[in-house]
């Protein structure tokens, strides 16, 4: 029977469909406007009733679980204070200053890591400045996805003496996807001085994060 | 803790007094040799060697230095 005709009897009862093999609902009316006796130009829902012929599952949307609400996820974290490297050494950078984290998915504590708990594509976005007092030539800024190195952006010039990178800044930004459980991102630095050692400096400023950001957002959803 | 060193400089200078005739190019090229902190209190340790010539500096090597 269309359910159009028994909406009557429903004012207080439940909407229910069976969802036995037997079934003939599916692709029946929910009429939203009851007052439209003719049931037709009026408001209507379509009801798949079979979650495996669900042509939105399997994109973003998933209709046939039930609906979960959260806020997008997106973060901005700096380094709160100047950070030493060695020469020529990786190093992962500590932001211990938490500027924003929808979602609570940035570690600031002990390894300095995102690692969102909702899969999909992210924009990444990092700048660092060199605060080093030598004569850093070379200077390297890496996202590292589990450990492993995933993007980077390098400053390099050969041939020059004295070629102090005070107070210069690089960037490096990537779209990466994230699995949702495991996979982590994390922001490694090198210098290297023309000198062949030295301190290497890299700012960082409680009150200040305009050049020494990490920060992301999640941009598409795939489960 | 062995093949970690917390101060400063210190692998990168042992490194060098071992092998005196490392060039700075080969030791700052990320293809051939990685110098690594992961800021996990351990320090700075060689996470890649290939240098064509040079062993990768053993333990007793860079505790001589």
């Amino acid at each position: 029977m269309p359910l159009s005709r028994i909406k009557s009897k429903m004012e207080v009862s439940q909407l229910r469909l069976d969802s036995s093999a037997a079934s003939t609902d599916v692709n029946e009316r929910v009429l939203l406007d009851g007052t439209d006796a003719a049931d037709t130009n009026d408001g209507y829902a379509v009801i798949l009733e079979d979650s495996t012929a669900n042509a939105f599952d399997g994109g973003p949307f998933v209709l046939s679980q039930t609906p979960i609400s959260v806020a997008n996820p997106a973060f901005r974290v700096n380094l709160a204070a100047s950070q030493n490297l060695s020469h020529s050494t990786y190093t992962k950078i500590a932001y211990t200053m938490i500027r924003s984290d929808v979602g609570g998915y940035f570690d600031n504590t002990t390894n300095y890591r995102y690692q969102p708990l909702i899969a999909g594509y992210y924009q990444f976005n990092a700048a660092q400045m060199d605060l080093s007092g030598i004569d850093v030539y070379d200077y390297e800024l890496r996202f590292y996805m589990n450990g492993v190195i995933h993007s980077t952006s390098r400053l390099r010039r050969t041939g020059v003496t004295n070629g102090d990178s005070y107070a210069s800044v690089i960037n490096v930004n990537d779209v990466i996807h994230m699995n949702g459980t495991t996979d982590y991102i994390e922001v490694y630095a090198r210098a290297i001085s023309e000198d062949g050692s030295g301190t290497v400096i890299l700012y960082g400023h409680p009150n200040d994060s305009a050049n020494c950001y990490f920060s992301g957002v999640l941009i598409s959803r795939t489960s | 803790m062995t093949g970690y060193y917390t101060t400063i400089n210190q692998l990168v200078t042992k490194i060098k007094k071992v092998h005196t005739s490392l060039s700075d190019d080969d030791l700052n090229n990320s293809e051939i040799i990685e110098l690594q902190n992961n800021l996990d209190g351990r320090g700075d340790y060689i996470k890649k060697w290939k240098h064509p010539s040079l062993a990768k500096p053993t333990q007793e090597q860079l505790d001589a230095v």
